[in-house]
């Protein structure tokens, strides 16, 4: 009898127990569904052989690090005023080719060694802001930017990535290089050049 | 062993590599043990590869640091097994010699490395690198070079692991 007791009473408390948690655990909101995670963005990533990001990386990371170690930087009494003009993209993928520019651009302007002025991109931007603050009444005159006084660069960087691609039985390969100039707008004289190049091969699974 | 034993020995240590590549024919400076390995992080087991060289200068007051990575498929395993500093002196460097760091008898000939840049003060600078990858081929001395992209570094950490 006192067994019997004993039991249901184990029974209902492990009942309540279960009930209770289980209550508590559809509250909670699903945070995580379990298929998806957070990578290391500095990892190599070789998902496919089209241009990743760490492709963009390896190429801003060689162009900076040529650019500051260049005589350019080593004879500038002021730092080098520099905009972006333009990276083609000359591959058959689709490239954005001023995510490459601004990765570059980024890295350089970390580095205190050079000063970027606004591109054609960035242009918009600002006459939009400048009509804005000009036209809409709401600004003091003194108080606005004005037109006229911005400072034009002195070099431009551009240039372009092309690609090799070839295909033998299973295997593919392409070849990325990116070379990028960085001119002289007064004189036209090239003063730095550098490429970078990247070799992908992939083969296909035959299962 | 007394100090002008173990500087005896780090001497001959240092005319390993120059008998075995006949390249080196400056004279070397003199022995600092260690260093290579306070500038080194090694994640996992390299393939074979050690770090013949490591130089650190400024450039437009930028760091640049140029190390000489080589596959030392030239050592034979008795050669490594016998070589006194393999096993009592786990990293030795004698101005450029060898560091016998690799420890892996692994196949694959590719590592992945990369740069940190400290300040005066240990930390950080700079944006994170990407990993690179770098292939040998058996015997191959390659040459990796780091440039700290902010003026505020003053020393490196060269992180090194397997491209498996």
């Amino acid at each position: 009898m006192i067994t019997n007791r004993t039991n249901i009473l184990g029974l209902a408390i492990a009942l309540t127990a279960t009930l209770g948690v289980s209550g508590c655990a559809s509250n909670q909101p699903a945070f995580s569904s379990g298929n998806v995670s957070y990578g290391d963005t500095k990892a190599i990533e070789t998902l496919t052989n089209e241009i990743g990001l760490t492709d963009f990386q390896m190429m801003a990371e060689t162009m900076t690090n040529s650019l500051l170690t260049s005589t350019l930087i080593a004879g500038s009494k002021q730092k080098p005023t520099i905009t972006i003009s333009d990276i083609k993209n000359k591959t058959s993928e689709h490239i954005d080719t001023r995510a490459i520019a601004l990765k570059i651009r980024t890295q350089l302007s970390k580095s205190q060694a050079v000063r970027f002025m606004g591109d054609k991109a960035d242009e918009k931007h600002a006459l939009t802001e400048l009509q804005r603050q000009g036209q809409s009444g709401r600004y003091k005159a003194s108080k606005s930017v004005k037109m006229g006084n911005a400072e034009g660069a002195k070099y431009s960087l551009y240039g372009e990535i092309t690609s090799i691609v070839k295909r033998a039985d299973d295997i593919k390969n392409i070849d990325y290089i990116l070379n990028l100039t960085l001119e002289d707008l007064d004189s036209s004289e090239i003063l730095w050049t550098e490429e970078k190049e990247i070799r992908k091969t992939s083969e296909r699974s035959t299962f | 062993m007394n100090k002008n034993a173990f500087f005896k020995m780090c001497c001959d240590f240092a005319l390993i590599p120059i008998l075995l590549t006949g390249c080196a024919t400056q004279p070397l400076p003199p022995p600092a043990p260690n260093l290579i390995a306070s500038k080194v992080i090694l994640l996992n087991e390299l393939p074979r590869i050690s770090i013949y060289d490591l130089r650190m200068i400024p450039i437009n007051d930028f760091l640049v640091v140029e190390a000489e990575l080589v596959h030392n498929d030239t050592f034979s395993d008795t050669v490594l097994k016998s070589a006194p500093w393999f096993t009592t002196l786990p990293v030795l460097i004698v101005g450029a010699t060898v560091q016998p760091m690799f420890s892996s008898r692994s196949s694959s000939n590719s590592i992945q490395y990369r740069f940190q840049w400290r300040d005066k003060n240990g930390m950080n600078v700079g944006s994170e690198e990407s990993w690179k990858v770098l292939n040998f081929i058996p015997s191959q001395a390659q040459h990796i070079r780091g440039v700290a992209t902010s003026k505020y570094a003053v020393d490196f950490k060269l992180e090194l692991k397997n491209n498996n």
